[in-house]
């Protein structure tokens, strides 16, 4: 972890895919265009934690809760939350803020879907089901979010960006194609 | 009729998840929420499989193995873990608590699917 100047914090950066979660006093930062980011937080404890992550593309028209590609989300959560459980949070007592789905990427495969959007969907059906209140939000868009989360008052700083535009987008193509791929080889059954 | 099934997962929605595919696949599918409703189920309901997460409130997943690997009329029900604990030293510890096999989330519909078929044929 490298030192924040600013927050004279030390700052762990997750990019997409990552989850980071901690009851130390440290800032967790990400850069996000398309992608959303979840921060979770039990004041008891205190602990919190942030991901990182988007929805492959659905296959067909499947039903947007139950897809395969809804199921990567749901990973991506249940990742992030069985993390801080981990440090001793419990999960009836998470609270969340959401961040991202805006529209940066530039995919030739995206044309038939709205990523953003589907993304935003994903993740406000999914605190609703699992009953998770959402404290605060920014999502939507078109700029990309610089967000800086403080996991131990829960804290959230963020702001938007406009320089980082085109290398972000290219970061999250390479995301998204990662993914499909990983959709394909997922889960190999282990039988004892 | 297919064969009854017992998803224990503390997630709704990995419960919505799962039961959408195995009713698809004709199973009959029951729910518990954690490993204690998950017990208390198994007394009331005879189901051929248990599908159980193992991060759960009240009674995680491999204590519940243990105590259906104890318990007479029950034994021998094939469990199979789904998780996403993919480390070696934890599924080590499944296969030790009595587990039947182990599948690591994000899961595969097909392949579930096809674990089920081997478990219960």
């Amino acid at each position: 972890m490298r030192l924040n100047w600013q927050f004279q914090k030390p700052e762990q950066y997750i990019g997409p895919g990552d989850f980071f979660s901690s009851t130390d006093d440290i800032v967790i930062s990400t850069l996000l265009g398309s992608c959303i980011s979840v921060t979770l937080h039990d004041r008891a404890v205190p602990v919190g934690g942030m991901n990182h992550f988007m929805l492959p593309f659905p296959k067909g028209t499947e039903d947007p809760q139950l897809s395969t590609s809804a199921r990567y989300g749901v990973n991506a959560m249940e990742l992030l939350i069985n993390d801080i459980l981990k440090h001793g949070g419990q999960k009836k007592k998470l609270r969340a803020k959401v961040f991202g789905g805006s529209a940066v990427i530039n995919l030739d495969k995206a044309a038939t879907y709205d990523i953003p959007a589907m993304n935003i969907e994903f993740i406000i059906g999914f605190l609703e089901t699992e009953k998770i209140p959402v404290d605060s939000f920014s999502v939507g868009g078109s700029l990309p979010r610089k967000v800086y989360f403080f996991p131990k008052s829960a804290r959230v700083l963020m702001r938007y960006t406009h320089s980082s535009s085109f290398a972000l987008s290219r970061r999250e193509n390479q995301y998204a194609h990662r993914l499909v791929e990983e959709t394909a080889n997922a889960g190999k059954p282990i039988l004892f | 009729m297919g064969a009854s099934i017992l998803i224990v997962d503390d997630s709704v929605s990995i419960r919505q998840s799962v039961r959408f595919i195995l009713e698809q696949s004709g199973y009959t599918v029951f729910e518990a929420a954690d490993g204690l409703e998950g017990l208390k189920r198994l007394s009331e309901t005879k189901v051929q499989l248990v599908i159980s997460d193992i991060n759960m409130p009240n009674m995680d997943g491999l204590t519940m193995v243990k105590k259906i690997r104890e318990t007479d009329g029950i034994k021998f029900l094939p469990i199979l873990v789904l998780t996403t604990e993919s480390q070696g030293s934890v599924v080590e510890e499944g296969k030790k608590a009595g587990a039947t096999g182990w599948i690591v989330k994000p899961f595969n519909n097909e392949k579930l699917i096809e674990t089920i078929k081997k478990v219960i044929p």
